[in-house]
């Protein structure tokens, strides 16, 4: 059995917020024109709906959430690569979600002959609302 | 004063009838008041294994160093899993026999021998022609000889066949063996056995296995490897009669470790298989691990022989059968190729060869 290490996943959201760019900007603000073949759409034009999602997209929330005691979580960004270009995003202005209410799901699914190869992924941001005892300040402890 | 280098020709035949073979040995610069000590290389060597051994025979592979740390790779459109790629330990710079005897004021002659896959019989008569050429060149010097591996029989074979040399008796002082197959080596028995082993590695990891290995199939299915297999006529026959020479400190050194490299593998990190909002999406990182159950590479093979067994053997010599009866026995915990390096053994042959310095006085 080859073990490639634990993942530190409060290391690696970091790491995810560092290496975030806001394509919606990149492309609307910076560069002003969004790449041929790519459909780029806001959150308001194309409501991400977890129905529409993929059921393993679906599974992996529904799972998180049920372990979380039924936290909200609301679907901020979608984005769908071909390739590692993207096809389809669904991003707005707004920056990722602060570290401790970031959330990620994602699917990759892949094709390889001789003479193509597919990679399709989807990956989908949003922001867990904490429920409404974990709001609440600390309850005083006994020195 | 140092002797200045001196080269010596020499001569030997295969027969009172036959042609003779000639050529010419250098006899390093060094301290007269020293012996000179005659360097003999194992199966399937050359000069090099005493005096550049990470030329040959190689395999001076650093498996003590630690792993290097995580590397990235970089951003990629697919997720990073699984095995980036299998390895061995990298090499470490290593220095031979004939260097650090020079170093210490010996002098030195090193030689490639004939025959090295083949039989003792024509080495034995090169060496037989070497020394008496030496003998005469160096009236008043005293030799002493540091052989590897198959290099101690020859010395021993040599020793037996000129006790009554009228040229060479009382002029060799010590004869030092170093990880020779004295008693045999079983592992040439289990042949097939190691070539079945060593084609199962390959089939897993691939062809590096020969990198590490196939110096291992070649040797021990040589002719001159079958010609030390326990139990062999040419062994029995060395061993009737043999008896120490007088004057003569016999001291033998045998390893322990079959280690020889580790496998190691750049596995992707669970990271590389998590897409990122970015284009591409994929961050992939490599961490270096040593392959379980498999790494060592030696070890992962079935405990066929004692050779090839942790604590008992070298790979190629087990240390029971790296000693002679009448010898000064010494134990090591190197395996086969590091007992032309080891530093830890280089103190203690320089220890021997020097702790009798007022005989060449």
């Amino acid at each position: 059995m080859i073990d490639p290490g634990r993942l530190d996943a409060t290391e690696f959201v970091r790491e995810f917020r560092r290496n975030y760019v806001n394509l919606f900007n990149l492309w609307t603000n910076v560069d002003r024109r969004v790449p041929d073949g790519v459909t780029l759409q806001t959150p308001t034009q194309k409501p991400i709906r977890e129905q529409d999602l993929s059921p393993d997209l679906r599974a992996a929330a529904s799972e998180y959430r049920e372990r979380r005691g039924g936290v909200r979580i609301t679907w901020t960004k979608y984005m769908r690569t071909v390739n590692g270009r993207p096809e389809e995003v669904i991003e707005d202005e707004r920056p990722l979600p602060e570290e401790s209410r970031l959330i990620s799901v994602s699917r990759t699914s892949t094709l390889l002959t001789d003479q193509e190869v597919r990679v399709i992924t989807e990956l989908v941001v949003g922001e867990v609302e904490p429920l409404q005892r974990e709001t609440q300040s600390p309850r005083r402890t006994r020195a | 004063m140092p002797e200045p280098v001196l080269d010596v020709k020499y001569s030997w035949a295969e027969s009172p009838t036959a042609g003779t073979h000639a050529g010419t040995v250098t006899v390093s610069a060094g301290d007269p008041e020293k012996p000179v000590v005659v360097l003999l290389h194992g199966n399937g060597g050359n000069s090099d294994h005493m005096a550049a051994p990470d030329r040959s025979p190689g395999e001076n592979y650093d498996f003590r160093s630690s792993l290097p740390p995580t590397r990235t790779i970089g951003w990629r459109s697919y997720p990073g899993v699984g095995v980036w790629s299998f390895e061995l330990d990298p090499t470490k710079t290593v220095r031979g026999w004939q260097p650090v005897l020079n170093q210490n004021g010996f002098r030195t002659v090193n030689y490639s021998q004939v025959d090295p896959d083949g039989l003792l019989a024509r080495p034995v008569l090169e060496l037989t022609g070497i020394v008496r050429a030496l003998v005469a060149a160096l009236p008043d010097a005293h030799f002493a000889f540091l052989a590897h591996s198959r290099g101690g029989l020859l010395l021993r074979k040599f020793l037996k066949d000129t006790a009554n040399d009228p040229a060479i008796k009382g002029r060799v002082a010590f004869a030092i063996t170093l990880h020779s197959p004295h008693g045999g080596s079983e592992l040439a028995t289990v042949a097939n056995a190691v070539n079945t082993a060593v084609a199962s590695l390959r089939s897993t990891f691939g062809s590096f296995v020969d990198t590490a290995l196939g110096w291992l199939t070649d040797i021990v299915n040589s002719p001159s490897y079958q010609e030390l297999r326990v139990g062999s006529p040419f062994l029995v026959s060395l061993a009737q009669g043999e008896a120490p020479v007088p004057g003569v400190a016999y001291h033998t050194f045998g390893g322990t470790s079959p280690l020889l490299t580790r496998i190691r593998s750049w596995v992707y990190t669970v990271s590389s298989a998590i897409p990122q909002w970015h284009l591409p999406p994929f961050h992939h990182r490599i961490t270096c691990i040593e392959v379980p159950v498999a790494s060592p590479i030696l070890n992962s093979l079935p405990n066929l022989t004692p050779e090839i067994t942790e604590a008992e053997g070298d790979i190629l010599v087990a240390d029971v059968r790296a000693h002679l009866s009448f010898s000064l026995q010494h134990t090591d915990g190197l395996n086969h190729a590091e007992a032309l390096w080891d530093s830890g053994l280089e103190a203690q042959v320089l220890r021997i060869l020097g702790a009798s310095a007022n005989v060449w006085g």
